[in-house]
């Protein structure tokens, strides 16, 4: 399995090392030579349905919102009439409660204090499987940090409203919003030059202090109460799962350029879609989520000249005005989803399949319309092809509104790592999806 | 003043935790506060004021999540792996950046001085037209090796690129240097060469000429300057905030290793450490050293974990017994700590620890009161304003989205910095300088430069900068709701928005917050006007009686602000629709305006039990007790009867027993 492959930007070499085996939960027919890869791409605010849903089911569909997907087409499985009904709010905050429920598919506890409650996400599920041995489980990015004051989404706690990827139940993993930050994070301190020895001593060092930090705490945990334990045992989990990490083999890889840290929020989306890609280049996972906004945002795409707020222009009320912006900002958002398409498609993976072949793309909003809040039929939009598992290139229109858990199923089956349940209403792989 | 009918608490309030009256309550259990993470705003104060450093790590952290509207909440801060990951990070750069070790260097720029026959000055360089040199002095305080950097480029002719020759005194081989920049892009060329003391010339030259008559090419030199820098090998000089760190030069020896750790953690722990943690610490020394590398690299690994240890990025209270309920005064290192994050957002200064070492905070009733007085006298203050007001009052958000640049071309930076200054400086009169709350909504004085002023409609200021204290005698403005801070943060980016101001007023000023909407009927469209003012068009939420039972009472509200538009300039018409500023309040009282409409909520005392409770979610940091409305209560007519002084209630709150004592959980 010696595997040799170039970086597109850098153009330097890279070696990989010996991947290991997908073996345990690896699907029957999957092969575990194969790096298979996961990407949750969420919109905020809905999408003008009238504009996205192809007249037609089958291969020749049509759409005006999905147009910047055309070249993209053969890899592409377009869904309509899936359900995701456990992200339904308790009276208010569909945004919220949708969002926090976009990989979950669990019904969240409304509670805007520390007792949040929900799932562990589809991408997390995956990430023990396909980031095995790999130096990061997963990567979380989003392009808005968090509304500075008020509430989050009408009782909502702001876990629900920023983060789709959930590690836990109670375990929200928030993301990086900025791309030098996220640069810094993959490959500061790394140097690609460092001889064994040096990098050996930089892990005894790193290790050396960390051990030190956990004593402490161990320390210090038996003097607490129960909350302040638990709270304590965060910060513990999270120490040693750095030091796990750190005593992962490092990969060789000449990242390119860091991105700068002071983008305008088009820029961003793109540096994070750049920085997307080049995790994957150096494999340094095979697993991320990206929020292009933050529940319910409210943000002015001023870069296609609209200065409404998208929030605000998503309670349309029918008007023609608020609905043509609205295509237009979802037309950018698929050019967004367009641009990692294209980029995954650059990756070689190896005899002629590229990382798009070999990757599952599930792009979705949290919730259906803007104005109606409906958390049924949403739009779906599954991109690449899974190593070989999913029947792209179609529009599938789902009578009955089966759960988008059953969706995520088939997704996970065709990664390699069968479920048989998922989420609150997830029984089986939806029909339809897999080859 | 036990009879007042203050406004009922909405269902999910938070509250907490002291009250001023000392005793006037009937409970006495002071509750307790979950292990806290020092959240973004107090990580970086914190390290600010530890080591003196520029660096902002937590500008890149995930935000903070925030409860019942604050970011300190303790139960809410939650710790992922990834802040852990950047803590070490942040850990590596902080402790590098402090130590960093500087040699004293100079940079000496010259004018270039040659002769006329083969050159001239050029816009502050030297053209070379034809081969020939020219000079500078340089003064060299040590012989030493010193940096040589020439910006030139050259026009091009021939077959080989300009060359630039540098000589010096005491030169060993000749300097030729090729220049193959041109004009649109001058290269710096740098040589690094020993010169010695004194006065030095240096000479840089033009040494291959080259002209075609026939093929009209002309080769040339340009040098743009020449630099001097160095000396490079100087003595070093250790930087202040590194001699802070390392308070003993014998770095090898374990006293010396012991004194810089201790001392470090005591500061950055916020208590004394044992003798056991810094032994332990100590012994990263040796993990170094077994490697080959100097005792300075060990002591770095002692400092970076000293600042991912849990007792820095928590603050810990530790309770004897952690299941009993029996309430426990906090210690002296534990009570500085309340304090100085309460008032500061930060750690400590030396004066606090220095009360929390003799224990005199503890001991002496007059010293809590005295520090704080201090405290609230120093600049560091401020973070009460830009962390407890900022949240209260919605401003941290301005800047977070534009207005629409068509509709309001008045607004750009310069403007939206104005109206951030003005609301802080705003603040800090009733903070700082005790003006009563009271006057909070109604003032007739506010703060502006020439750019607000002219914006406000004032009279000029002739400040460009600085805030000048200003009447709004002559003004439709008066209080906090008509800044344009206020103003603009509940807008959306078209065109103002009742709701959001009527709901703020609502939940942040009555702390009466109304309920969500009905799934599917929130929102209004923007940008179809044509059928009637927005507040027609608002009233036709009262048409429908689920809508109404919320907006009846939160629409009049933002429509007593509608003079004024979605940057807050002042106006009385909306798209060609007079503006009717009428409405009513809760308890029937009529307005037209904003002046009568801020007056009425003035004299309305569920806004000062508000302020109270608002202050109280800031300072507990935990989910509502319900022993805490009891102390609002009390609190709060303590501070109507005595004035309405901020300070004074901020010193009660640190005062009283909920404020200086806790208990475990069982």
């Amino acid at each position: 399995m010696n595997r040799r492959k170039f970086l597109g930007g850098a153009g330097a070499m890279i070696a990989l090392p010996f991947l290991s085996s997908l073996h345990s939960r690896t699907a029957r027919g999957a092969d575990p030579g194969v790096p298979r890869r996961f990407v949750g791409f969420y919109l905020p605010c809905g999408i003008v349905m009238s504009n996205f849903t192809p007249a037609m089911e089958g291969p020749a569909w049509t759409s005006q919102i999905l147009a910047p997907l055309d070249t993209h087409r053969s890899k592409l499985l377009v869904l309509t009439g899936v359900d995701n009904k456990p992200g339904r709010s308790d009276g208010g905050g569909d945004h919220a409660a949708g969002t926090g429920s976009f990989l979950t598919a669990k019904h969240v506890k409304k509670t805007a204090g520390s007792d949040i409650l929900n799932g562990v996400s589809l991408d997390q599920v995956l990430a023990k499987t396909l980031s095995e041995g790999l130096p990061l489980p997963s990567l979380e990015l989003g392009t808005e940090p968090g509304s500075a004051v008020g509430d989050c989404d009408t009782g909502y706690s702001c876990a629900y409203a920023r983060s789709i990827a959930w590690s836990g139940p109670t375990s929200p993993l928030p993301k990086q919003t900025n791309p030098a930050a996220v640069f810094d994070r993959l490959f500061a301190g790394y140097d690609p030059d460092a001889s064994a020895a040096e990098v050996q001593k930089r892990k005894l060092y790193r290790t050396s202090v960390l051990d030190g930090a956990l004593g402490e705490a161990d320390s210090l945990r038996s003097k607490l109460g129960r909350t302040d334990q638990a709270k304590l045992d965060e910060y513990l989990t999270a120490v040693r799962e750095l030091e796990t990490r750190i005593a992962k083999p490092v990969k060789v890889c000449r990242p390119g350029t860091r991105p700068s840290g002071t983008l305008a929020f088009h820029e961003r989306s793109r540096a994070m879609i750049d920085l997307i890609a080049i995790a994957f280049e150096c494999d340094l996972t095979r697993v991320v989520t990206f929020m292009l906004g933050n529940a319910g945002s409210n943000n002015a795409h001023t870069q296609i000249g609209i200065s409404d707020g998208h929030h605000t222009l998503s309670h349309h009320m029918g008007s023609a005005d608020s609905l043509s912006k609205l295509t237009q900002i979802n037309i950018w958002e698929m050019g967004e989803l367009a641009y990692l398409l294209g980029k995954l498609q650059a990756i070689d993976d190896g005899n002629g399949v590229t990382a798009l072949d070999n990757s599952i793309v599930y792009c979705s909003s949290e919730i259906e319309d803007g104005d109606a809040h409906r958390h049924t039929n949403l739009p779906v939009i599954v991109a690449g092809g899974g190593g070989g598992t999913i029947a792209t290139g179609t529009h599938r229109r789902y009578t009955g509104g089966p759960p988008m858990a059953d969706l995520f199923i088939a997704i996970a089956g065709g990664l390699g790592v069968n479920l048989t349940s998922f989420g609150d209403d997830g029984t089986k792989s939806l029909a339809g999806i897999r080859v | 003043m036990r009879g007042l009918v203050f406004a009922a608490l909405g269902g999910a309030v938070a509250v907490i935790v002291a009250t001023g009256c000392g005793g006037s309550d009937s409970s006495s259990d002071p509750g307790r506060v979950t292990l806290h993470r020092l959240n973004n705003a107090e990580y970086n104060n914190t390290v600010r004021d530890l080591l003196g450093t520029a660096l902002q790590p937590a500008n890149d952290f995930p935000a903070d999540d925030r409860g019942y509207g604050f970011d300190n909440v303790a139960d809410v801060l939650r710790l992922s792996p990834l802040v852990v990951e950047l803590y070490e990070a942040a850990a590596e750069a902080l402790i590098a950046d402090t130590l960093e070790v500087t040699t004293a260097q100079t940079i000496q720029m010259f004018e270039l001085m040659g002769s006329a026959s083969s050159g001239n000055a050029q816009a502050g360089g030297w053209y070379f037209f034809s081969d020939g040199s020219a000079m500078v002095t340089a003064q060299t305080p040590i012989a030493g090796t010193y940096k040589i950097s020439v910006r030139a480029y050259g026009t091009q002719a021939g077959t080989e690129p300009a060359k630039l020759q540098i000589d010096y005194p005491g030169q060993t081989t000749p300097i030729v240097i090729d220049v193959p920049a041109t004009s649109s892009s001058p290269a710096i060329y740098e040589r690094m060469v020993s010169l010695p003391a004194g006065n030095v010339q240096i000479t840089v030259g033009f040494i291959n000429d080259f002209y075609d008559n026939v093929a009209m090419a002309d080769r040339n030199l340009w040098v743009d300057y020449v630099h001097i820098t160095g000396p490079l090998d100087g003595p070093q000089i250790d930087g202040e905030r590194r001699k802070r760190l390392l308070l003993c030069d014998a770095l090898d020896d374990a006293g010396c290793q012991t004194t810089i750790l201790s001392s470090f953690a005591k500061r950055a722990w916020r208590r004394p450490p044992t003798d056991d943690e810094v032994a332990k610490l100590v012994s990263l020394v040796g993990v170094a050293r077994q490697q080959g590398d100097t005792a300075e690299a060990g002591i770095r690994l002692a400092l970076q974990q000293i600042l991912v240890s849990p007792h820095f990025i928590f603050r810990v209270e530790v309770d004897p017994d952690p299941n009993s309920l029996t309430p426990r005064p906090l210690t002296s290192w534990e009570l500085a700590t309340r304090l100085s994050y309460f008032l500061w957002s930060t750690m400590p200064d030396d004066a606090l620890f220095a009360a929390a070492e003799s224990g005199a905070l503890v001991k002496d009733p007059g010293e809590l009161v005295r520090q704080a007085e201090r405290m609230l006298d120093d600049a560091k203050a401020v973070a009460l304003t830009d962390n407890f007001a900022g949240q209260w009052l919605f401003t941290r958000a301005l800047g977070d989205q534009d207005p629409d640049y068509q509709l309001f071309p008045a607004y750009d930076d310069e403007l939206e910095a104005a109206m951030r200054a003005e609301t802080r400086r705003y603040f800090r009169a009733f903070l700082e300088e005790d003006v009563p709350m009271d006057q909070f909504l109604v003032a007739d004085f506010t703060y502006v430069n020439d750019r607000l002023a002219e914006f406000y409609g004032l009279p000029a200021v002739n400040s460009p900068t600085d805030l000048v204290r200003v009447s709004l005698a002559n003004s439709p403005r008066r209080g906090f709701l008509t800044q344009g801070s206020f103003l603009r943060v509940t807008s959306n980016p078209k065109r103002t928005s009742p709701v959001k101001r009527g709901k703020w007023i609502l939940g942040n000023l009555l702390c009466t917050p109304p309920r969500p909407p009905p799934p599917g009927v929130e929102g209004l469209v923007d940008s179809t006007m044509s059928a009637g003012s927005i507040r027609e068009r608002l009233e036709a939420h009262r048409t429908n009686p689920i809508c109404a039972s919320c907006h009846r009472t939160m629409d009049p509200l933002g429509f007593g602000l509608d003079n004024f538009d979605a940057i807050g300039h002042y106006r009385t018409t909306d798209a060609g629709f007079p503006i009717n500023a009428t409405g009513e309040l809760n308890d029937g009282a009529v307005f037209d305006g904003a002046i009568e409409m801020t007056q009425q909520l003035a004299a309305n005392p569920g806004v000062y039990r508000c302020m109270v409770e608002k202050l109280y979610t800031y300072t507990g940091r935990s989910p509502f007790r319900i022993d805490a409305i009891e102390h609002i209560d009390s609190l709060t007519e303590r501070f109507i009867d005595r004035g309405y002084h901020l300070r004074e209630l901020l010193i009660d709150v640190v005062s009283h027993p909920f404020f200086v004592s806790r208990r475990g959980e069982p």
